[in-house]
């Protein structure tokens, strides 16, 4: 009877192994995904597959073509499109190496993110760390961009948003998990845009998804992204540009770099109204001064310049509060998460309407600049 | 460590090799569903300790009848027509927990790992090592689970590490929440991801267990040792997930895996260290159950170490993980085993224990 | 060997009626190299009786014929029962039995038959076996400790042993093993360090080989190991005596046997084998280091190409992207699935080890690696098999190099292909239900009763000290035995 069954199981081994077997080279990779509205049908879906063997490995060879190939293709669903996939390539669509996924305008215009996203949720295959951007543009004309660093589009736009450290107006990447987790949290978010410049992409601004209905509420530009990268505390780096505007005369422009930041939200209850405070610390250095008459070994020669970076700060967090609450009446500031945390008890009863809880918030807003130095040489 | 400790660490490795396995996976959602509080992780803890208040009744069982399994006991105690019946529920208990362990093992696989094998393969794969190791003996059972604990330790530990640079601390605030009672209600959830600290039974035969202190050392140990990696887990869980995510996800721990993505490094991904790692711990809750099972099957019908009852067995586990349809069919098969739980982690213990005691005041 | 047995029972038949000297010779078929010697001292006749090739004639000259020479002019009376100590040997034993006299020629004695009223026999020490110098063992290479090794001699094997082992308590036992032809076999244990069981067990399971003959250690091995099923050696082999004083000391026991330059050492566990005498003899930080490099390249060398097939051809989304797509560009245009090209590979190289192995030494390591470097070139440059592959597979062969035992890195290299075929239905999957059934089997595996994967499993704090790392040890203290 052992050996019986022993020889059954082997056989089933035998017979019909391997099920799952499929050679690496014969899988079609697919590292970037983007979404639209089709001109005939209903969705159109690029798919960004890599051709190995148009990549140049080593020196010298000239390879054939570009290393990537796009495939638009039309249809009633993502699943459709996706099996659609297959009469067009011998190789099956495999998502494991998906790096980032592009939604246009019009598409998160009329569909819900939500609706969009869960398909990828559903399959395994999708990493949660997938980058997710929205887009003005034609989607297939973004996917199609020659990439200047990286070899394939979509890495390219995966890793523009890398230098978040670098600049107050980058985002960083608003990854599936994310998206999922601010879905099923029932918050408003954004996502970075992207846009071609000069034939190149870059990174704009960033959409407003509504908590509603997940569908696109509205635009940030990049000054505003500086005020939401303030208020969510994300600033890691960049600069604080005094320019003339401030300091009314033209020579004073001063370019003050960003060494550590931090922002507090503290949410109050007063006579039970809701009511947050805003405080920000950070600390900068001077960068760049074309203030030649400033004398920095003078005591207080930093005090101008603190006030001028305090207010400038303000103002820019101001600029994105101003259209969260009177314009577009959604929280996608994440205060939402402070006054959850803080005061429970308020953020339950209100949770339903929060919007319209939010709407009225007084936010006051706090910014306290410490001008660390002037670096190693001040030429007089 | 001094040497009647030492002499008790395969059983302390072993009662832990047996409580982790699916709970570590799907706990989360579960709790999450109940408590729903950041905190949740103090249930967990809630949980541990009423699992040691089982332990304390299992043992004053032990304690009445020393250097006896449970299989040995229940005979002496009730007479071999009851002893039996209780057998035979102990050892249902044994069969259905593999089987539902085997099929959460299969869906996972099939869901991370192969996409097309055949469910009925990858669990027989599976039981055919486990009857080969279990026909081994308990020695070699036990060998074999120390070769494996510290490799299962060895991943969590670097799971831990490398999941800790992505947790989101505000997802854990509100620390102090004062509504305590859904932690309450949430421990009976969490009790249930402690099950197996109930195989000391079959072990009990053993001499360096029969007494008090021995014996809650060894409870002690596994227990705190299993709560502080549910606990992390939680916490890790929380943290990455955050709570709203963690309801709607349906294995939440392997997601979390998933989140762990290091550019550049040789090991992108890390979900494959954890799959590795998970179902080593599942092998070892099921060998620990298939054991015991075998071993009730054996005594009950008095015949020496069979390899016939051993495929016997096999087979019925293969049979019965294959019979579930779907997810959430498989899931609501747990609820059904969790009675049969109850029956075997309080029922059982607490008749014996009350007639033994009886009878003992009696004489 | 059957023809043989049937002409000794023949002979039987007729051995009443012959003198001892012909029955000598009839046992021996007159063969050419037994030389026999008659000549008269007074009133005894005396014959003398030698296999040439295995004594030494000038010794039976000198010490054997020239007294009895003597002897004979003196005049003296003689009788055959006198002859013990009239001949300057060291020791002249009376055989009493006949069917040892045949052994003794066999041992390179010289056979003296004095007849006069009664026949006796006597055995006198004259062997002069072909000697190997010894020299460095050439399977065990060591950085720093002695060169010596053991040679086919057991007397000089037992003479390595006693010179590195100064200890009035290593005791030899010898047994005669074999059914037709008899194997001198040695036990070699230090009293007082082995435990009695352990002995005795050894004891028994000599005693009870059933062989007709025993060439070599090896054979031994397999006759006294109990494993049968298993690819793991039982019984540590190796060549260098150091190691044997070593695992003396340590309480385990070692047999050796006549005609091999091997010993075995007993009881075995997989730690064990993974040991070099050479981790002793560094400090122990890089003596660690290099312990862990051991296991390391021991673990890649079985489980390597089944993990790069599971992750080529089941799990692509676990392998970093660059990486993916790289290997997937050198994969394009190889026409065998990638198990196929694994055993491909495996093939090829296993056989170019076996030709390096069996081609003389100065042609086999060239032909080794030319074969390797040419045949691994021409088939990436074919499009036979990936670049990849070749790398994988060849670092598996490196790492299996690195094994210090060459039976383990055999058992590894058989292993190798068995996880490799579960790699290839199940991908990961399926090496870790590979890996589960090769631990049980390890797990469930005894040498002599200790179990094989001790101290992992079961787990003995303290000799984990001495396995994958080794601490420094604690000289001087009373714990500080260099070996636990």
């Amino acid at each position: 009877m052992i050996r019986k069954m022993v020889f059954t199981i082997c056989c089933l081994l035998f017979l019909s192994a391997c099920w799952d077997s499929n050679e690496i080279e014969d899988v079609g990779l697919i590292i970037g995904v983007g979404l639209d509205f089709g001109e005939d049908e209903k969705f159109s879906m690029t798919h960004q597959y890599v051709v190995p063997n148009n990549i140049q490995r080593s020196q010298g060879s000239q390879a054939a073509g570009k290393p990537f190939q796009n495939l638009t293709l039309e249809g009633e669903s993502f699943f459709e499109i996706i099996r659609e996939n297959s009469l067009e390539t011998d190789r099956p669509p495999n998502f494991t190496h998906l790096k980032s996924l592009v939604l246009s305008e019009k598409l998160i215009e009329e569909e819900s993110v939500r609706k969009l996203i869960s398909f990828f949720l559903r399959d395994h295959e999708f990493r949660r760390t997938v980058a997710v951007f929205v887009t003005k543009e034609k989607v297939e004309d973004i996917m199609s961009v020659e990439p200047t660093k990286e070899i394939f589009p979509a890495v390219q736009i995966k890793e523009l948003t890398q230098n978040n450290d670098k600049s107050l107006e980058i985002l960083e990447n608003t990854k599936f998990s994310e998206l999922s987790s601010n879905i099923s949290e029932d918050v408003s978010f954004v996502i970075p845009e992207i846009e071609i410049n000069q034939n190149r992409i870059r990174l704009s601004g960033a959409a407003i998804i509504s908590d509603q209905d997940f569908k696109l509420a509205g635009w940030l530009n990049r000054e505003q992204v500086q005020g939401l990268k303030w208020l969510t505390n994300t600033v890691k780096g960049g600069l604080v540009s005094l320019t003339g505007q401030e300091e009314k005369h033209s020579e004073d422009h001063v370019v003050l770099e960003i060494i550590t930041a931090g922002t507090e939200i503290h949410p109050k209850i007063e006579s039970g109204k809701l009511k947050v405070e805003v405080s920000v610390n950070t600390t900068v250095r001077l960068g760049e001064d074309w203030n030649i008459e400033r004398d920095v070994f003078k005591q207080g020669w930093d005090e101008k310049i603190t006030k001028d970076a305090e207010n400038h700060i303000k103002k820019s967090i101001q600029q994105v509060i101003e259209p969260a609450q009177n314009e577009y009446e959604l929280d996608f500031l994440g205060l939402s998460k402070w006054v959850r945390i803080k005061e429970p008890a308020f953020y339950e009863s209100h949770k339903k309407n929060w919007n319209e809880t939010f709407k009225d918030v007084p936010i006051s807003v706090d910014v306290k600049v410490d001008v660390d130095g002037y670096g190693t040489q001040d030429l007089q | 460590m001094n040497d009647k400790q030492l002499s008790n660490f395969p059983i302390i490795v072993f009662i832990i090799s047996t409580i982790i396995g699916v709970g570590i996976v799907t706990l989360p959602r579960e709790a999450a569903n109940v408590i729903d509080q950041p905190n949740m992780w103090v249930s967990v803890v809630l949980g541990a300790a009423i699992a040691f208040l089982n332990g304390l009744l299992i043992f004053s069982v032990i304690k009445r009848n020393p250097e006896q399994t449970i299989y040995d006991i229940g005979p002496n105690v009730v007479g071999r027509l009851l002893g039996s019946v209780f057998n035979i529920i102990f050892v249902l208990y044994a069969i259905c927990i593999s089987a539902f362990i085997m099929r959460m093992m299969a869906e996972i696989v099939n869901y991370y790992l192969l996409d097309l094998t055949p469910r009925l393969v990858v669990i027989s794969v599976l039981i055919v090592a486990c009857v080969y190791l279990v026909s081994t003996g308990i020695t070699n059972i036990m060998a074999f689970l120390q070769l494996y604990f510290p490799i299962i330790l060895l991943m969590f530990l670097l799971l831990t590490i490398l999941s800790v640079r992505n947790i989101e601390v505000t997802n854990l605030r509100p620390v102090f929440v004062n509504d305590i009672v859904p932690l309450i209600i949430g421990a009976k959830t969490t009790f249930f991801s402690f099950v197996g600290y109930e195989l000391i039974m079959v072990l009990s035969n053993r001499k360096s267990i029969s007494g008090w202190k021995s014996m809650s050392t060894i409870m002690l140990i596994s227990l705190g040792t299993v709560c502080t990696i549910y606990v992390l887990f939680f916490i890790l869980n929380i943290g990455i997930l955050s709570l709203e995510e963690l309801k709607v996800t349906t294995f939440p721990t392997i997601e979390m895996a998933k989140s762990i993505e290091f550019q550049g490094f040789f090991f992108e991904r890390f979900e494959l260290l954890f799959l590795f790692g998970w179902i080593i711990t599942i092998f070892t809750t099921v060998v620990a159950y298939y054991y015991a099972a075998l071993l009730g099957l054996c005594k009950t019908l008095r015949c020496n170490k069979n390899i016939y009852l051993n495929i016997l067995i096999g087979s019925i586990i293969i049979v019965l993980s294959i019979f579930p349809d779907g997810i959430t069919e498989l899931f609501s098969y747990g609820t059904y085993i969790n009675y049969l739980s109850y029956a075997s982690l309080i029922g059982i213990p607490f008749i014996l224990l009350l007639i033994s005691s009886i009878r003992r005041s009696l004489r | 060997m059957k023809i043989r047995r049937h002409s000794i029972k023949q002979q039987d038949s007729s051995k009443e009626s012959k003198s001892i000297k012909e029955r000598i010779m009839d046992d021996f078929h007159h063969s050419s190299d037994l030389h026999c010697k008659s000549f008269e001292v007074p009133d005894i006749e005396i014959t003398i009786l030698f296999i040439a090739d295995i004594t030494n004639r000038k010794t039976i000259q000198k010490l054997i014929i020239a007294p009895l020479l003597f002897l004979a002019q003196e005049n003296e009376p003689i009788t055959p029962f006198s002859l013990t100590g009239k001949l300057p040997v060291e020791s002249m034993e009376v055989v009493k039995n006949y069917d040892k006299i045949n052994t003794y020629l066999m041992d390179g004695f010289t056979i003296i038959i004095a007849k006069g009223e009664t026949e006796v026999v006597y055995a006198i020490e004259t062997c002069n076996f072909v000697k190997r110098k010894t020299n460095e063992p050439v399977n065990e290479p060591t950085i720093s400790g002695p060169r010596d090794g053991f040679v086919e001699s057991i007397q000089d094997n037992k003479s390595l042993i006693r010179m590195h082992l100064h200890s009035n308590d290593l005791v030899f036992e010898r047994f005669a093993v074999g059914t037709e032809v008899k194997t001198y076999v040695e036990l070699a244990y230090v009293k007082g360090k082995a435990s009695e069981e352990l002995i005795t067990e050894a004891r028994e399971r000599i005693q009870s080989v059933k062989a007709e003959y025993l060439g070599d250690a090896g054979l031994l091995e397999q006759a006294i190991g109990k494993n049968k099923f298993s690819a793991f050696p039982e019984l540590t082999n190796t060549q260098f005596p150091l190691k044997v004083t070593n695992a003396l000391m340590e309480g385990k026991i070692t047999i050796l046997t006549d005609g091999s330059p091997t010993a075995l050492i007993a009881p075995t566990t997989l730690n064990m084998l993974l040991q070099t005498p050479d981790d002793y003899y560094f400090k122990w930080i890089p003596a660690s280091l290099t312990r862990i490099l051991t296991y390391f390249a021991a673990i890649i060398s079985f489980v390597l190409p089944a993990v790069y097939i599971s992750l080529i051809s089941f799990h692509h989304g676990l392998i970093p992207t660059d990486l993916a797509i790289s290997l997937s560009k050198t994969r394009e245009g190889v026409p065998f699935p990638s198990v196929i090209e694994a055993f491909l590979m495996e093939l090829t190289i296993e056989i170019l080890r076996e030709a390096g192995i069996r081609l003389p030494k100065p042609i086999g390591s060239t032909v080794s690696i030319v074969g390797a470097i040419v045949i691994g070139e021409t088939a990436v440059s074919a499009g036979i098999v990936s670049p990849m592959m070749v790398m994988v597979i060849s670092f598996t062969a490196i790492c299996s190099f690195t094994v210090p035992n060459y039976q383990l890195s055999l058992a590894l290299r058989s292993i190798r292909f068995f996880l490799l075929f579960f790699a290839a239905i199940l991908g990961i999957y399926g090496i870790l239900i590979a890996l589960f059934i090769l631990s049980t089997h390890l797990v469930s595996l005894r040498s002599f009763n200790v179990p094989y994967m001790e101290p992992f499993a079961p787990i003995r704090f303290r000799q984990l000290k001495d396995s994958v790392i080794r601490l420094f040890f604690r000289l001087g203290k009373k714990d500080g035995k260099l070996h636990e």
